[in-house]
C-alpha cells in the first residue's frame, strides 16, 4: 500500500532521516516509535509532501509520489493528522470538516461521510456549530482525525496524536484509531507514547537518530526487554 | 448639496476600496500596504484608454477592471514565496514602483498626470454629480452584495484556513497558492473598479493620488471599522471620509491621526469598532444573541 525506499532527508548539514525504508500493508496499523528528535515527524511530513527527500523514493500502490506536493498526494488517497492536530481554531467544527472534504464534489458523499464520522466521534455532532478553538484538547484531536477522514483517505498519516493529552483521552483517541481498521483505512502513526500505540498497532518500526534500528510486530516489540530499555524507555 | 454628493461619491469609492482590501487582508490574511497601487492602476488604465486612445467609457470600465485584476494576480505571485512581515515590505515596494511608473511614463502624463478624463455618459449626455452619486452608490452596493454572497461560499472558508495555518490548509489539500492568487485577483478587480470611478469623477489624476500614504488610509479604514467584516469596512470608509470634512483639525493632521487610529485600535480594540469580537460590536448586539457561538447555534 505505502512503500518508502531508502529515503534520506537532511536539513542543511543535519541529517534528520537516514536511508529509511518502511512498508505499510493494506488495512494495517503501523507505528513509528522513538524518542524526541528521532526523525519521526520528518518522515511523516516527507511522505505527505511537506518535505522533499534528498534521496529515496515513496510509492503508493506502485505509483511513485516522491516529490509531489501535498494536494497532489491527496489524490492518491493520502491524508494527514498533523502534529498537534492543527485544527482551524477560528472556524466552526462544521467548517473544519468541510475543509477536510475539499476535494469531494458530490454533496451526498460528504453528508454520508459526515454521518460516518459522527458515529465515530459523537461529540463532534454535539459541537457541530461551535468554534473549534473552544473545544477541549481531546476534542481537538478528535476533530483533527475527523477532518482528515472527510477526504476519504486510504492511508492516514498520524503524527504525535497523544501529545498533551491526559491518559484517559489517549486511550479514547487510540481506540478511535484502532476502529479505522474496520473502515478500510490504512494507518501510519508516529508516536512517542510507545506503550499505548503498541496496543493498537500491528507492526512497528523503532527510530533512533534518523535510523530505523529495529522493526517487528507490536507484540514482539512489546515483549522484548532489550528494546524496552534501550529504545523505548519503558 | 453638491458638496455632500461629492462626499457620498468618495465614501462609495472608498467603501469599495476598503472592502477589496478586506478580501485580501481580512479574509485571506495577506497584509498589503500597497493597495493604492491597484487603485491607481484601475484609474490610470481607464483614464489612458479614454483620454489617450479614445475608448468609450463603457468599454474602458470592464477593461480597467480586467487589467487591474490581471496585474493583481501577478502581484500576488510574491505572496507565494514571502510571508507576513516580508510580504508587507514587498507590497510597500510595489506601491512605490507603480507610482514611479506613472510618474516617468509619458504615456501616463508623467508628473502632470492625465487631464480631461470624461464623465461616463447616459443616453448621450454625460452624468451630472447627482447621477454620478447614484452610479457610485450603485457600484458600492453591488460590491457589498457580491462580497456578502462570496463570504457564504466555500472560497471564504478556504481563505480563512489559509489565513490561520497555511500548512494545515495544504494538508487539507487546499492549494494555498491558488487561493492566494484568487484573493489577490478578486481584491484587485474591485480596487480597479474603485480607481475607475475615482478617475472619471475627478477628471484629473496624478501619480501622487495613489501614493503609499493612500494605502495607509485604506488600511486605517478596515482596521478602525473591524478587519474581516464587510460592515467594518463600510463604517471605516464612511467615517474617515466624512470626519475630516466636519472636523477641520482632523484634516490638517490627517496622516498623524491615521497613524494614531491604527496604533490605538490595535492596542485597545484589535478587532475594530465592528469586528466579530469587538466590545463595541457586542454592545450593538445586546438585544440579539451576542457572540458568534450563539449566532451559529441559531441557524
Amino acid at each position: 500500500m505505502l512503500k518508502v525506499e531508502n529515503v534520506s532527508i537532511s536539513y542543511g548539514k543535519i541529517a534528520a532521516v537516514k536511508d529509511v525504508s518502511i512498508y505499510v500493508g493494506k488495512n494495517e496499523i503501523v507505528a513509528i516509535v522513538g524518542a524526541n528528535g528521532a526523525g519521526k515527524t520528518t518522515l511523516i511530513n516527507t511522505i505527505m509532501g511537506f518535505v522533499t527527500p534528498q534521496e529515496g523514493k515513496i510509492f503508493v500502490q506502485d505509483h511513485e509520489i516522491t516529490s509531489l506536493p501535498p494536494w497532489k498526494k491527496a489524490a492518491f488517497g493520502l491524508a494527514i493528522v498533523p502534529e498537534g492536530g492543527r485544527i482551524f481554531r477560528d472556524l466552526t467544527v462544521k467548517e473544519n470538516l468541510f475543509l477536510g472534504a475539499y476535494r469531494i464534489k458530490d454533496k451526498s458523499k460528504i453528508d454520508n461521510k459526515m454521518n460516518e464520522v459522527f458515529q465515530m466521534f459523537p461529540r463532534m455532532r454535539e459541537r457541530y456549530r461551535q468554534i473549534a478553538g473552544t473545544l477541549s484538547g481531546g476534542e481537538r484531536q478528535m476533530l483533527a482525525i475527523a477532518r482528515a477522514l472527510m477526504s476519504f483517505p486510504q492511508i492516514l498519516l498520524i503524527d504525535e496524536i497523544s501529545m498533551g493529552l491526559m491518559p484517559k483521552l489517549v486511550d479514547e483517541v487510540m481506540e478511535a484509531i484502532h476502529s479505522l481498521k474496520s473502515k478500510d483505512v490504512t494507518v501510519l502513526i508516529a508516536e512517542q507514547n510507545t506503550n499505548e500505540v503498541l496496543n493498537i498497532a500491528d507492526r512497528a518500526y523503532v527510530m533512533q537518530n534518523g535510523l530505523i534500528v529495529m522493526s517487528g510486530t507490536a507484540t514482539e516489540l512489546k515483549n522484548n526487554s532489550k528494546i524496552k530499555e534501550s529504545y523505548l524507555g519503558i | 448639496m453638491g458638496y455632500l454628493m461629492t462626499l457620498g461619491i468618495f465614501a462609495s469609492i472608498y467603501t469599495i476600496l476598503a472592502i477589496s482590501l478586506n478580501i485580501l487582508t481580512g479574509y485571506a490574511g495577506q497584509v498589503s500596504l500597497g493597495h493604492a497601487a491597484l487603485f491607481g492602476i484601475g484609474a490610470y488604465v481607464s483614464a489612458a484608454l479614454t483620454v489617450n486612445l479614445g475608448f468609450n467609457y463603457w468599454t474602458a470600465l470592464p477593461l480597467s477592471i480586467l487589467i487591474t485584476a490581471l496585474v493583481g494576480a501577478l502581484l500576488g505571485l510574491p505572496s507565494l514565496r514571502v510571508h507576513s512581515d516580508f510580504l508587507v515590505l514587498v507590497t510597500i515596494g510595489i506601491n512605490f514602483v507603480v507610482v514611479a511608473l506613472f510618474k516617468y511614463t509619458p504615456f501616463f502624463g508623467g508628473p502632470y498626470g492625465l487631464l480631461g478624463i470624461p464623465r461616463p455618459s447616459l443616453f448621450g449626455e454625460s452624468m451630472n454629480t447627482f447621477e454620478y452619486f447614484l452610479y457610485a452608490v450603485g457600484w458600492a452596493t453591488f460590491t457589498i452584495l457580491f462580497v456578502y454572497w462570496m463570504s457564504k461560499k466555500y472560497i471564504r472558508v478556504a481563505f480563512e484556513a489559509i489565513k490561520e495555518d497555511e500548512e494545515a490548509a495544504e494538508a487539507m489539500t487546499i492549494s494555498v497558492a491558488r487561493f492566494k492568487i484568487y484573493a489577490f485577483t478578486i481584491s484587485a478587480a474591485f480596487a480597479g473598479l474603485a480607481g475607475n470611478l475615482w478617475a472619471h469623477y475627478m477628471g484629473v489624476i496624478f501619480p501622487g493620488n495613489f501614493s503609499f500614504s493612500k494605502s495607509i488610509e485604506i488600511m486605517t479604514m478596515i482596521v478602525l471599522g473591524g478587519i474581516g467584516t464587510i460592515r467594518g469596512a463600510v463604517l471605516g470608509a464612511v467615517l474617515l471620509i466624512f470626519l475630516p470634512e466636519y472636523l477641520r483639525f482632523v484634516s490638517d493632521y490627517r496622516m498623524l491621526i491615521y497613524g494614531l487610529i491604527i496604533v490605538f485600535t490595535m492596542i485597545f480594540i484589535p478587532s475594530g469598532l465592528l469586528g466579530d469580537r469587538s466590545i463595541t460590536w457586542k454592545w450593538t448586539r445586546i438585544f440579539k444573541k451576542g457572540d458568534r457561538v450563539a449566532k451559529n447555534n441559531e441557524n
